[in-house]
């Protein structure tokens, strides 16, 4: 007898395989919706079909699905604290392999020599899947702040201010260069660390609606700081006194620069050209 | 298809497995998680004394400061490093790359490890390592060609034998018997194997079978060298469908001890047998593999 007939398994006519082909795909339908599975099995072969349909079905596999849905969960907590609570507690798996079979996450550049899945690039899909849909505007306004808020503190970019100066002779101050703010009328990653806390003991869809938003204006502005960010936190009445550092569409209060808020500001290196 | 360009043929096929590792040395192996708890791991090493042999260390290709602190702890505690490599990927879809694996080579002389210990899985894809997301190799004939083509020329670039593992199967692609499939593969690229009794219980509890098959008679048992170990967790589902899961920091089941008496005196090369224990306090680890060291005493007997 060789090793092959003592096969347990060994059943019906031998059809070659092609090994990368079915890999693939189970990896592939490993992050699949149902209909998505069904269409990657239905590109298959019958052969592999069979093999790969039978070896992705069954409690295991759905055991395997949750797992892989907790190592994104696990980064996506991270980076978008109060926008995927609220993503995930909403759409539950279902959202999750919505997001995982999205462009976003397919097209998702590799990123060689890190750790699947990477925070960066994991982070960037699901913003970029957010933003392609119109799940956001279908919730309440607090999510769209949430997010908005997340988005532009993980991924803001420099506010260009290209007006010209005033005319007069000092010019408007204006934001350290590179620099960049996300905004919010409530401590966005206070209320992310409440949900999580409530959502211990409540389902997620009910932290939802119980914990509350207590008004507290927050502004974080990320200042570029060599290799690294540096993130200055403002909250309460600072916030709407600086804003007109980072929106144009603020006028410059008389006499600022003789204000203690104003001297923060060039403190913590806010502001451009100014000595601190 | 083959996994690489160019494959070398300077390993042959059914040559007598030469000694591995340092002459006369076996005894238990015991890991911990390199990064978070190396406190436990110099606390047990320290209560234990002579009773570990063994110390096995998980580390990426890139990170040799890891390493070199792991080879230095080995030192100090008179115990063998075994590297079990966290991005060598000889089941996966990536082509190989060269220049990792030399790094994987500088590694293992840095650790002086007899060997390189990888799951059969696919271990990275497009480049990123999946540690906490292996896809394990599908259970198909296929596989054998395309792992033994990689394992033959990651072994001439490492310039170290390795020894291939069964990966745990949450789900089961293919229908073929993994120590088989372990077996052809072997002893086409002439490398070593390791059991991983937990594993290989839960697989085929998994899929309805006894835990030995007659099949186990034609494994090629003298090629295995390490054993690894951990708990197991039973899940029941509807239908009498039984899932068996991994779990490192649980004490090892009755189940698994009875299959490895049963199976792990068969290897005549067994020098390591591994108490997976991340996770475990020190005084449970120490507990552990000093029962582990009572227990496998009779496994040595063909060795």
């Amino acid at each position: 007898m060789t090793l092959d007939t003592l096969d347990a398994f060994d059943v019906g006519p031998a059809v070659a395989l092609d090994y990368v082909r079915v890999t693939d795909t189970t990896w592939r339908v490993l992050n699949a919706t149902p209909g998505r599975r069904a269409e990657l099995l239905d590109a298959l072969p019958p052969a592999e079909r069979a093999v790969v349909a039978e070896g992705t079905s069954g409690p295991g596999f759905a055991m395997e699905q949750a797992r892989r849905r907790k190592t994104v969960a696990n980064v996506l907590n991270v980076s978008f604290p109060v926008t995927f609570f609220a993503y995930y507690g909403r759409t539950g798996a279902e959202g999750m392999h919505t997001f995982l079979d999205s462009e976003f996450w397919q097209r998702r550049p590799a990123q060689p020599g890190s750790v699947f899945p990477p925070a960066a690039t994991a982070s960037a899909a699901f913003g970029g899947f957010l933003r392609s849909t119109d799940w956001i505007a279908r919730q309440e306004d607090w999510v769209g702040e949430a997010f908005a808020f997340e988005d532009a503190y993980l991924f803001g970019r420099a506010t260009v201010d290209t007006r010209p100066s005033h005319g007069d002779s000092w010019g408007r101050p204006r934001l350290a260069p590179g620099a960049w703010t996300a905004e919010a009328t409530f401590d966005v990653p206070a209320y992310g660390r409440l949900l999580r806390e409530r959502g211990t003991v409540d389902p997620w869809t009910e932290a939802l609606l119980l914990v509350k938003r207590r008004p507290a204006p927050l502004a974080v502005l990320s200042v570029p700081a060599g290799e690294r960010i540096r993130r200055v936190r403002l909250t309460g009445d600072t916030v709407a006194a600086l804003r007109w550092l980072w929106d144009a569409d603020v006028p410059v209060p008389e006499d600022v620069t003789d204000t203690p808020t104003y001297a923060k500001a060039v403190g913590a290196g806010l502001v451009d050209g100014a000595a601190q | 298809m083959a996994g690489t360009d160019h494959m070398p043929t300077a390993v042959g096929t059914g040559a007598p497995i030469p000694e591995p590792g340092p002459p006369g040395v076996h005894g238990i192996c015991f890991s911990c998680d390199s990064i978070k708890d190396m406190d436990i791991a110099e606390e047990t090493a320290t209560r234990l004394g002579s009773t570990a042999t063994w110390y096995s260390v998980g580390v990426l290709a890139t990170d040799q400061e890891l390493a070199l602190r792991c080879a230095e702890f080995c030192r100090r505690h008179g115990l063998h490093a075994l590297f079990h490599p966290l991005d060598l990927d000889v089941c996966g879809t990536d082509p190989l790359d060269d220049r990792l694996l030399r790094l994987l080579g500088e590694r293992a002389d840095e650790l002086n490890s007899p060997w390189l210990n990888i799951d059969l899985a696919m271990w990275v894809r497009e480049g990123e390592t999946l540690l906490e997301s292996l896809v394990p190799m599908p259970l198909v004939d296929e596989a054998v060609d395309w792992a033994v083509d990689r394992i033959k020329h990651a072994q001439d670039v490492i310039g170290r034998p390795l020894t291939i593992e069964n990966a745990p199967y949450p789900f089961v692609v293919g229908d073929r018997d993994i120590l088989t499939l372990m077996t052809r593969i072997a002893e086409r690229a002439d490398c070593l194997m390791t059991i991983d009794v937990g594993h290989l219980y839960g697989l085929r509890v998994q899929r309805g079978l006894p835990p030995m098959l007659p099949s186990d008679d034609d494994i090629a048992w003298d090629r295995v060298v390490e054993a690894h170990m951990s708990g197991t967790f039973v899940r029941r589902f509807e239908g009498g469908v039984r899932l068996v899961d991994d779990k490192h920091d649980w004490p090892v089941s009755d189940e698994v001890w009875e299959l490895a008496d049963a199976l792990l005196p068969r290897a005549p090369h067994l020098r390591s047998v591994m108490a997976e224990a991340e996770g475990m306090t020190a005084d449970e680890l120490t507990d552990s593999v000093r029962r582990f060291a009572r227990r496998a005493d009779h496994w040595w007997s063909a060795s």
